[in-house]
């Protein structure tokens, strides 16, 4: 298939040939990056200032007890041992995790399925591709808002629609199996037209004259998307489900609205066990200390899927 | 080269410290010519209204002082405030909520007024004695008390004479049987082809209208019911553990998930956010749309309430049920407190002592935004809200009976939070004697972590 496109893999001889081979590495060494400074600094300010001291400071912060109020005195490891005896971290982990499972596969393969579907052009298609997007534009609040009163079991839209064919319809945010769910469908609503728009940037980067080769040699549509499509997105894929698993770890708005971690704490995630802590309790170091375990988290699982999206094939078809 | 690199910088820098310095000083300036300006912190719209014509009196009795009214919402309100004052800035006065004020006070951000109030020659005993007491620790005392509220019950007058029913005023509960309370809200509860609780032919699947509603919430939920049963969040004001380890708070709790779940009579908990703790006002969207005959709620909720219920209804308010203890109403009152780091104390202690003043309390009692703190002025809140058709007497009648206060110690406020969390299953669906207990045992430990954290 590669050599009937012309498409070679970024990592083969070929590639790096065309590219320069080694004087190209040269090339984009050291002076490449002097060159490059003066255009990065002033970005490098903002995440040295707003990045990289915070999670210093978040990191010393978590060995310290401090409360705003009296001066911050050392805690050594109690903070991490607190934040699994009386904080329910490991719970609010795992609720964490749970969310992420829920969202990121609906939300990758919606996306990807809707950007397949709206690459055509057809009447109607950019009217569409607007409607699903426009949910992204809004504040996540705001929506989170509407929804917490469409999904209310007395006065919302859903049981009122529901009751309409003689259906009683759930507590959906009281109900601790539905609760999360509903709470990710809602986030899945939100950004999938977003998502959306990095796969169908991504589609229509592709030549045509790769799906043409392969209707000559004869591959189905399903074989054409397994086959060209989904290779060529790898680049595309990975952004999105870094981002996404990112975000997703540490949603926060849309359930702080829709169910404050209830039923219970079922639906507790990290981000409002660490609000919790942080800001209603004053407990500052404990809060540090579960900021540290989510970033940890966070970390493994963004170097998990970069090393794993490393060992796949890149294809170039810039050239 | 180097030196032309640097005025730029050096020039900036002087112009984010020197706005940084004007934002510190705004909250509190004395201009050249003398006046003070001093900046009042609530967290009610409401209220605000009432409190801005009040300072506009004061303002034009001390020209020498011009006050800055600034509300910030109540979920924001605790954060906010006590961010700045960990960084030594924040409003001079200000609104305290008791569930911030023990942790307040112990943190250091109050200042004792109780000199200022001797030296002043302030009469406290014109105030409900058991508002100083809920402001004072160890003898220091950290505002003039300016308003109180009780909890009592709002039906819905037309539902009520639709059904031929009269609320009670003389009910009583028990956890037994439920008494004349469970009676009539059985009474009240309607299903959709209308039949009432009390039939045999009721459907518990299709109600229509509920009795009642009481959300998972100290003040205006289980807090009373407690008390009149025996079951105490905490047995003292400065407790270091909370208390309702006890029998009593099992089966007062229970009652109240039969209430629910086995009698049918209050709307689900499961109707009132994820924990049931009505995060959103879902008691009052509930009886404002007719899906509850009565509300449990708070005197300082009249006017949403009134609002939302329009010329849909007429509203009438009933006093609380007794219990085996008795009838008692969970008490509460508000100061304003005057910030440690003020420069300007004797100004703010000026504005302080007139918005505890009967001048500024007939302003407000008059317009119907709060009781006063001052006794004999009661009736001006009951006269404002009688003229719009409410009758507020049986919230005054529960300020002159028994009443609980607001369990005030430190990391009181978490704790609560934590209870609701803890005892949500309990407002979320039919619970056995033991699985309500389990629930309790867990909102036990969470409210005692909270406090022990806090240093009670």
């Amino acid at each position: 298939m590669a050599l009937a496109t012309g498409v070679v893999p970024a990592d083969s001889e070929e590639f790096v040939k065309d590219r320069g081979g080694e004087a190209g590495k040269r090339r984009s060494g050291f002076r490449s990056f002097i060159r490059a400074f003066p255009f990065i600094a002033p970005s490098m300010v903002g995440v040295v200032l707003f990045l990289a001291i915070p999670v210093v400071v978040v990191i010393v912060l978590s060995f310290l007890n401090y409360n705003l109020a009296a001066p911050a005195t050392w805690a050594g490891l109690q903070n991490y041992i607190s934040m699994f005896k009386f904080d329910g971290a490991a719970h609010s982990l795992g609720v964490t995790a749970y969310y992420v499972l829920l969202n990121i596969p609906a939300q990758t393969i919606l996306a990807l399925g809707l950007a397949v579907m709206l690459n055509r052009k057809r009447i109607g298609t950019g009217l569409f591709r607007i409607l699903f997007v426009a949910p992204y534009l809004s504040t996540p609040v705001a929506m989170a808002v509407i929804w917490y009163w469409v999904f209310d079991p007395k006065l919302g839209a859903i049981n009122h629609f529901l009751a309409l064919f003689g259906i009683q319809g759930p507590a959906w945010l009281s109900n601790s199996t539905l609760a999360m769910p509903v709470v990710a469908s809602v986030n899945i609503w939100q950004f999938l037209g977003f998502n959306m728009l990095f796969f169908l940037a991504g589609l229509q980067a592709i030549p045509r004259s790769l799906y043409e080769a392969a209707e000559l040699d004869g591959a189905s549509k399903w074989r054409q998307f397994w086959k060209i499509s989904l290779p060529l997105l790898n680049a595309t894929m990975l952004f999105v489900l870094i981002t996404d698993v990112i975000g997703s770890f540490q949603v926060f708005d849309t359930l702080y609205v829709l169910t404050q971690g209830g039923p219970g704490d079922s639906t507790r995630v990290m981000s409002l066990t660490i609000y919790d802590i942080g800001f209603t309790d004053y407990r500052l170091g404990e809060a540090a200390s579960l900021s540290v375990l989510l970033f940890g988290v966070i970390l493994v699982f963004s170097v998990g899927q970069f090393m794993y999206f490393r060992k796949r094939t890149t294809y170039d078809y810039s050239s | 080269m180097k030196g032309k690199r640097l005025v730029p910088l050096v020039l900036a820098a002087a112009t984010v410290s020197s706005s940084m310095g004007l934002v510190a000083a705004m909250e509190s300036t004395a201009s050249a010519s003398g006046v003070v300006h001093l900046t009042y912190t609530l967290w009610d719209p409401n209220e605000e209204v009432g409190y801005k014509q009040s300072i506009a009196v004061f303002e034009k009795s001390h020209p020498n002082i011009q006050v800055t009214v600034e509300q910030i919402p109540y979920a924001a309100y605790q954060t906010k405030l006590q961010e700045e004052f960990a960084s030594g800035s924040g409003p001079d006065l200000f609104w305290i909520n008791t569930p911030w004020l023990s942790t307040w006070i112990k943190d250091g951000f109050l200042v004792n007024l109780a000199p200022d109030i001797a030296k002043a020659g302030i009469n406290s005993s014109q105030y409900y004695s058991s508002l100083w007491q809920l402001h004072t620790y160890k003898g220091a005392i950290y505002g003039i008390p300016k308003d109180w509220d009780t909890i009592a019950i709002y039906y819905n007058e037309n539902y009520m004479a639709a059904h031929h029913l009269t609320p009670p005023s003389n009910w009583t509960w028990n956890p037994t049987n439920g008494g004349t309370f469970l009676k009539f809200l059985e009474e009240a509860t309607t299903d959709t082809n209308g039949t009432n609780a009390t039939s045999a032919s009721f459907n518990p699947n299709k109600v229509a209208v509920y009795g009642m509603e009481m959300d998972n919430a100290f003040q205006t939920g289980f807090g009373s019911f407690w008390q009149m049963d025996g079951c105490h969040v905490i047995n003292a004001a400065w407790a270091s553990s909370v208390a309702f380890n006890t029998p009593a708070c099992a089966q007062t709790t229970e009652f109240i998930n039969q209430l629910m779940y086995k009698y049918h009579v209050l709307v689900p908990g499961s109707e009132l956010g994820s924990n049931g703790t009505s995060p959103s006002g879902q008691d009052n969207s509930l009886f404002t749309s007719g899906k509850i005959a009565m509300e449990l709620e708070g005197d300082w909720n009249t006017k949403p309430i009134a609002e939302g219920v329009g010329t849909k209804f007429k509203i009438g308010v009933v006093p609380l049920p007794s219990g085996p203890d008795g009838r008692w109403s969970v008490f509460n009152g508000l100061i304003d407190g005057i910030n440690v780091h003020t420069p300007h104390f004797q100004q703010t202690w000026e504005l302080e002592q007139w918005l505890g003043s009967a001048a500024s309390q007939k302003i407000m009692g008059s317009g119907g935004y709060i009781w006063p703190a001052i006794k004999s002025l009661d009736p001006l809140f009951e006269q404002a809200w009688a003229a719009k058709g409410i009758p507020m007497g049986p919230f005054l009648a529960e300020a002159h009976g028994n009443v609980v206060d607001w369990p005030n110690t430190p990391g009181m406020n978490q704790g609560l939070t934590d209870m609701g969390t803890a005892m949500g299953p309990i407002w979320l669906g039919s619970e056995t004697l033991s699985q309500t207990k389990a629930a309790l045992a867990n909102a036990y430990a969470a409210a005692n972590h909270d406090l022990q954290a806090a240093g009670a």
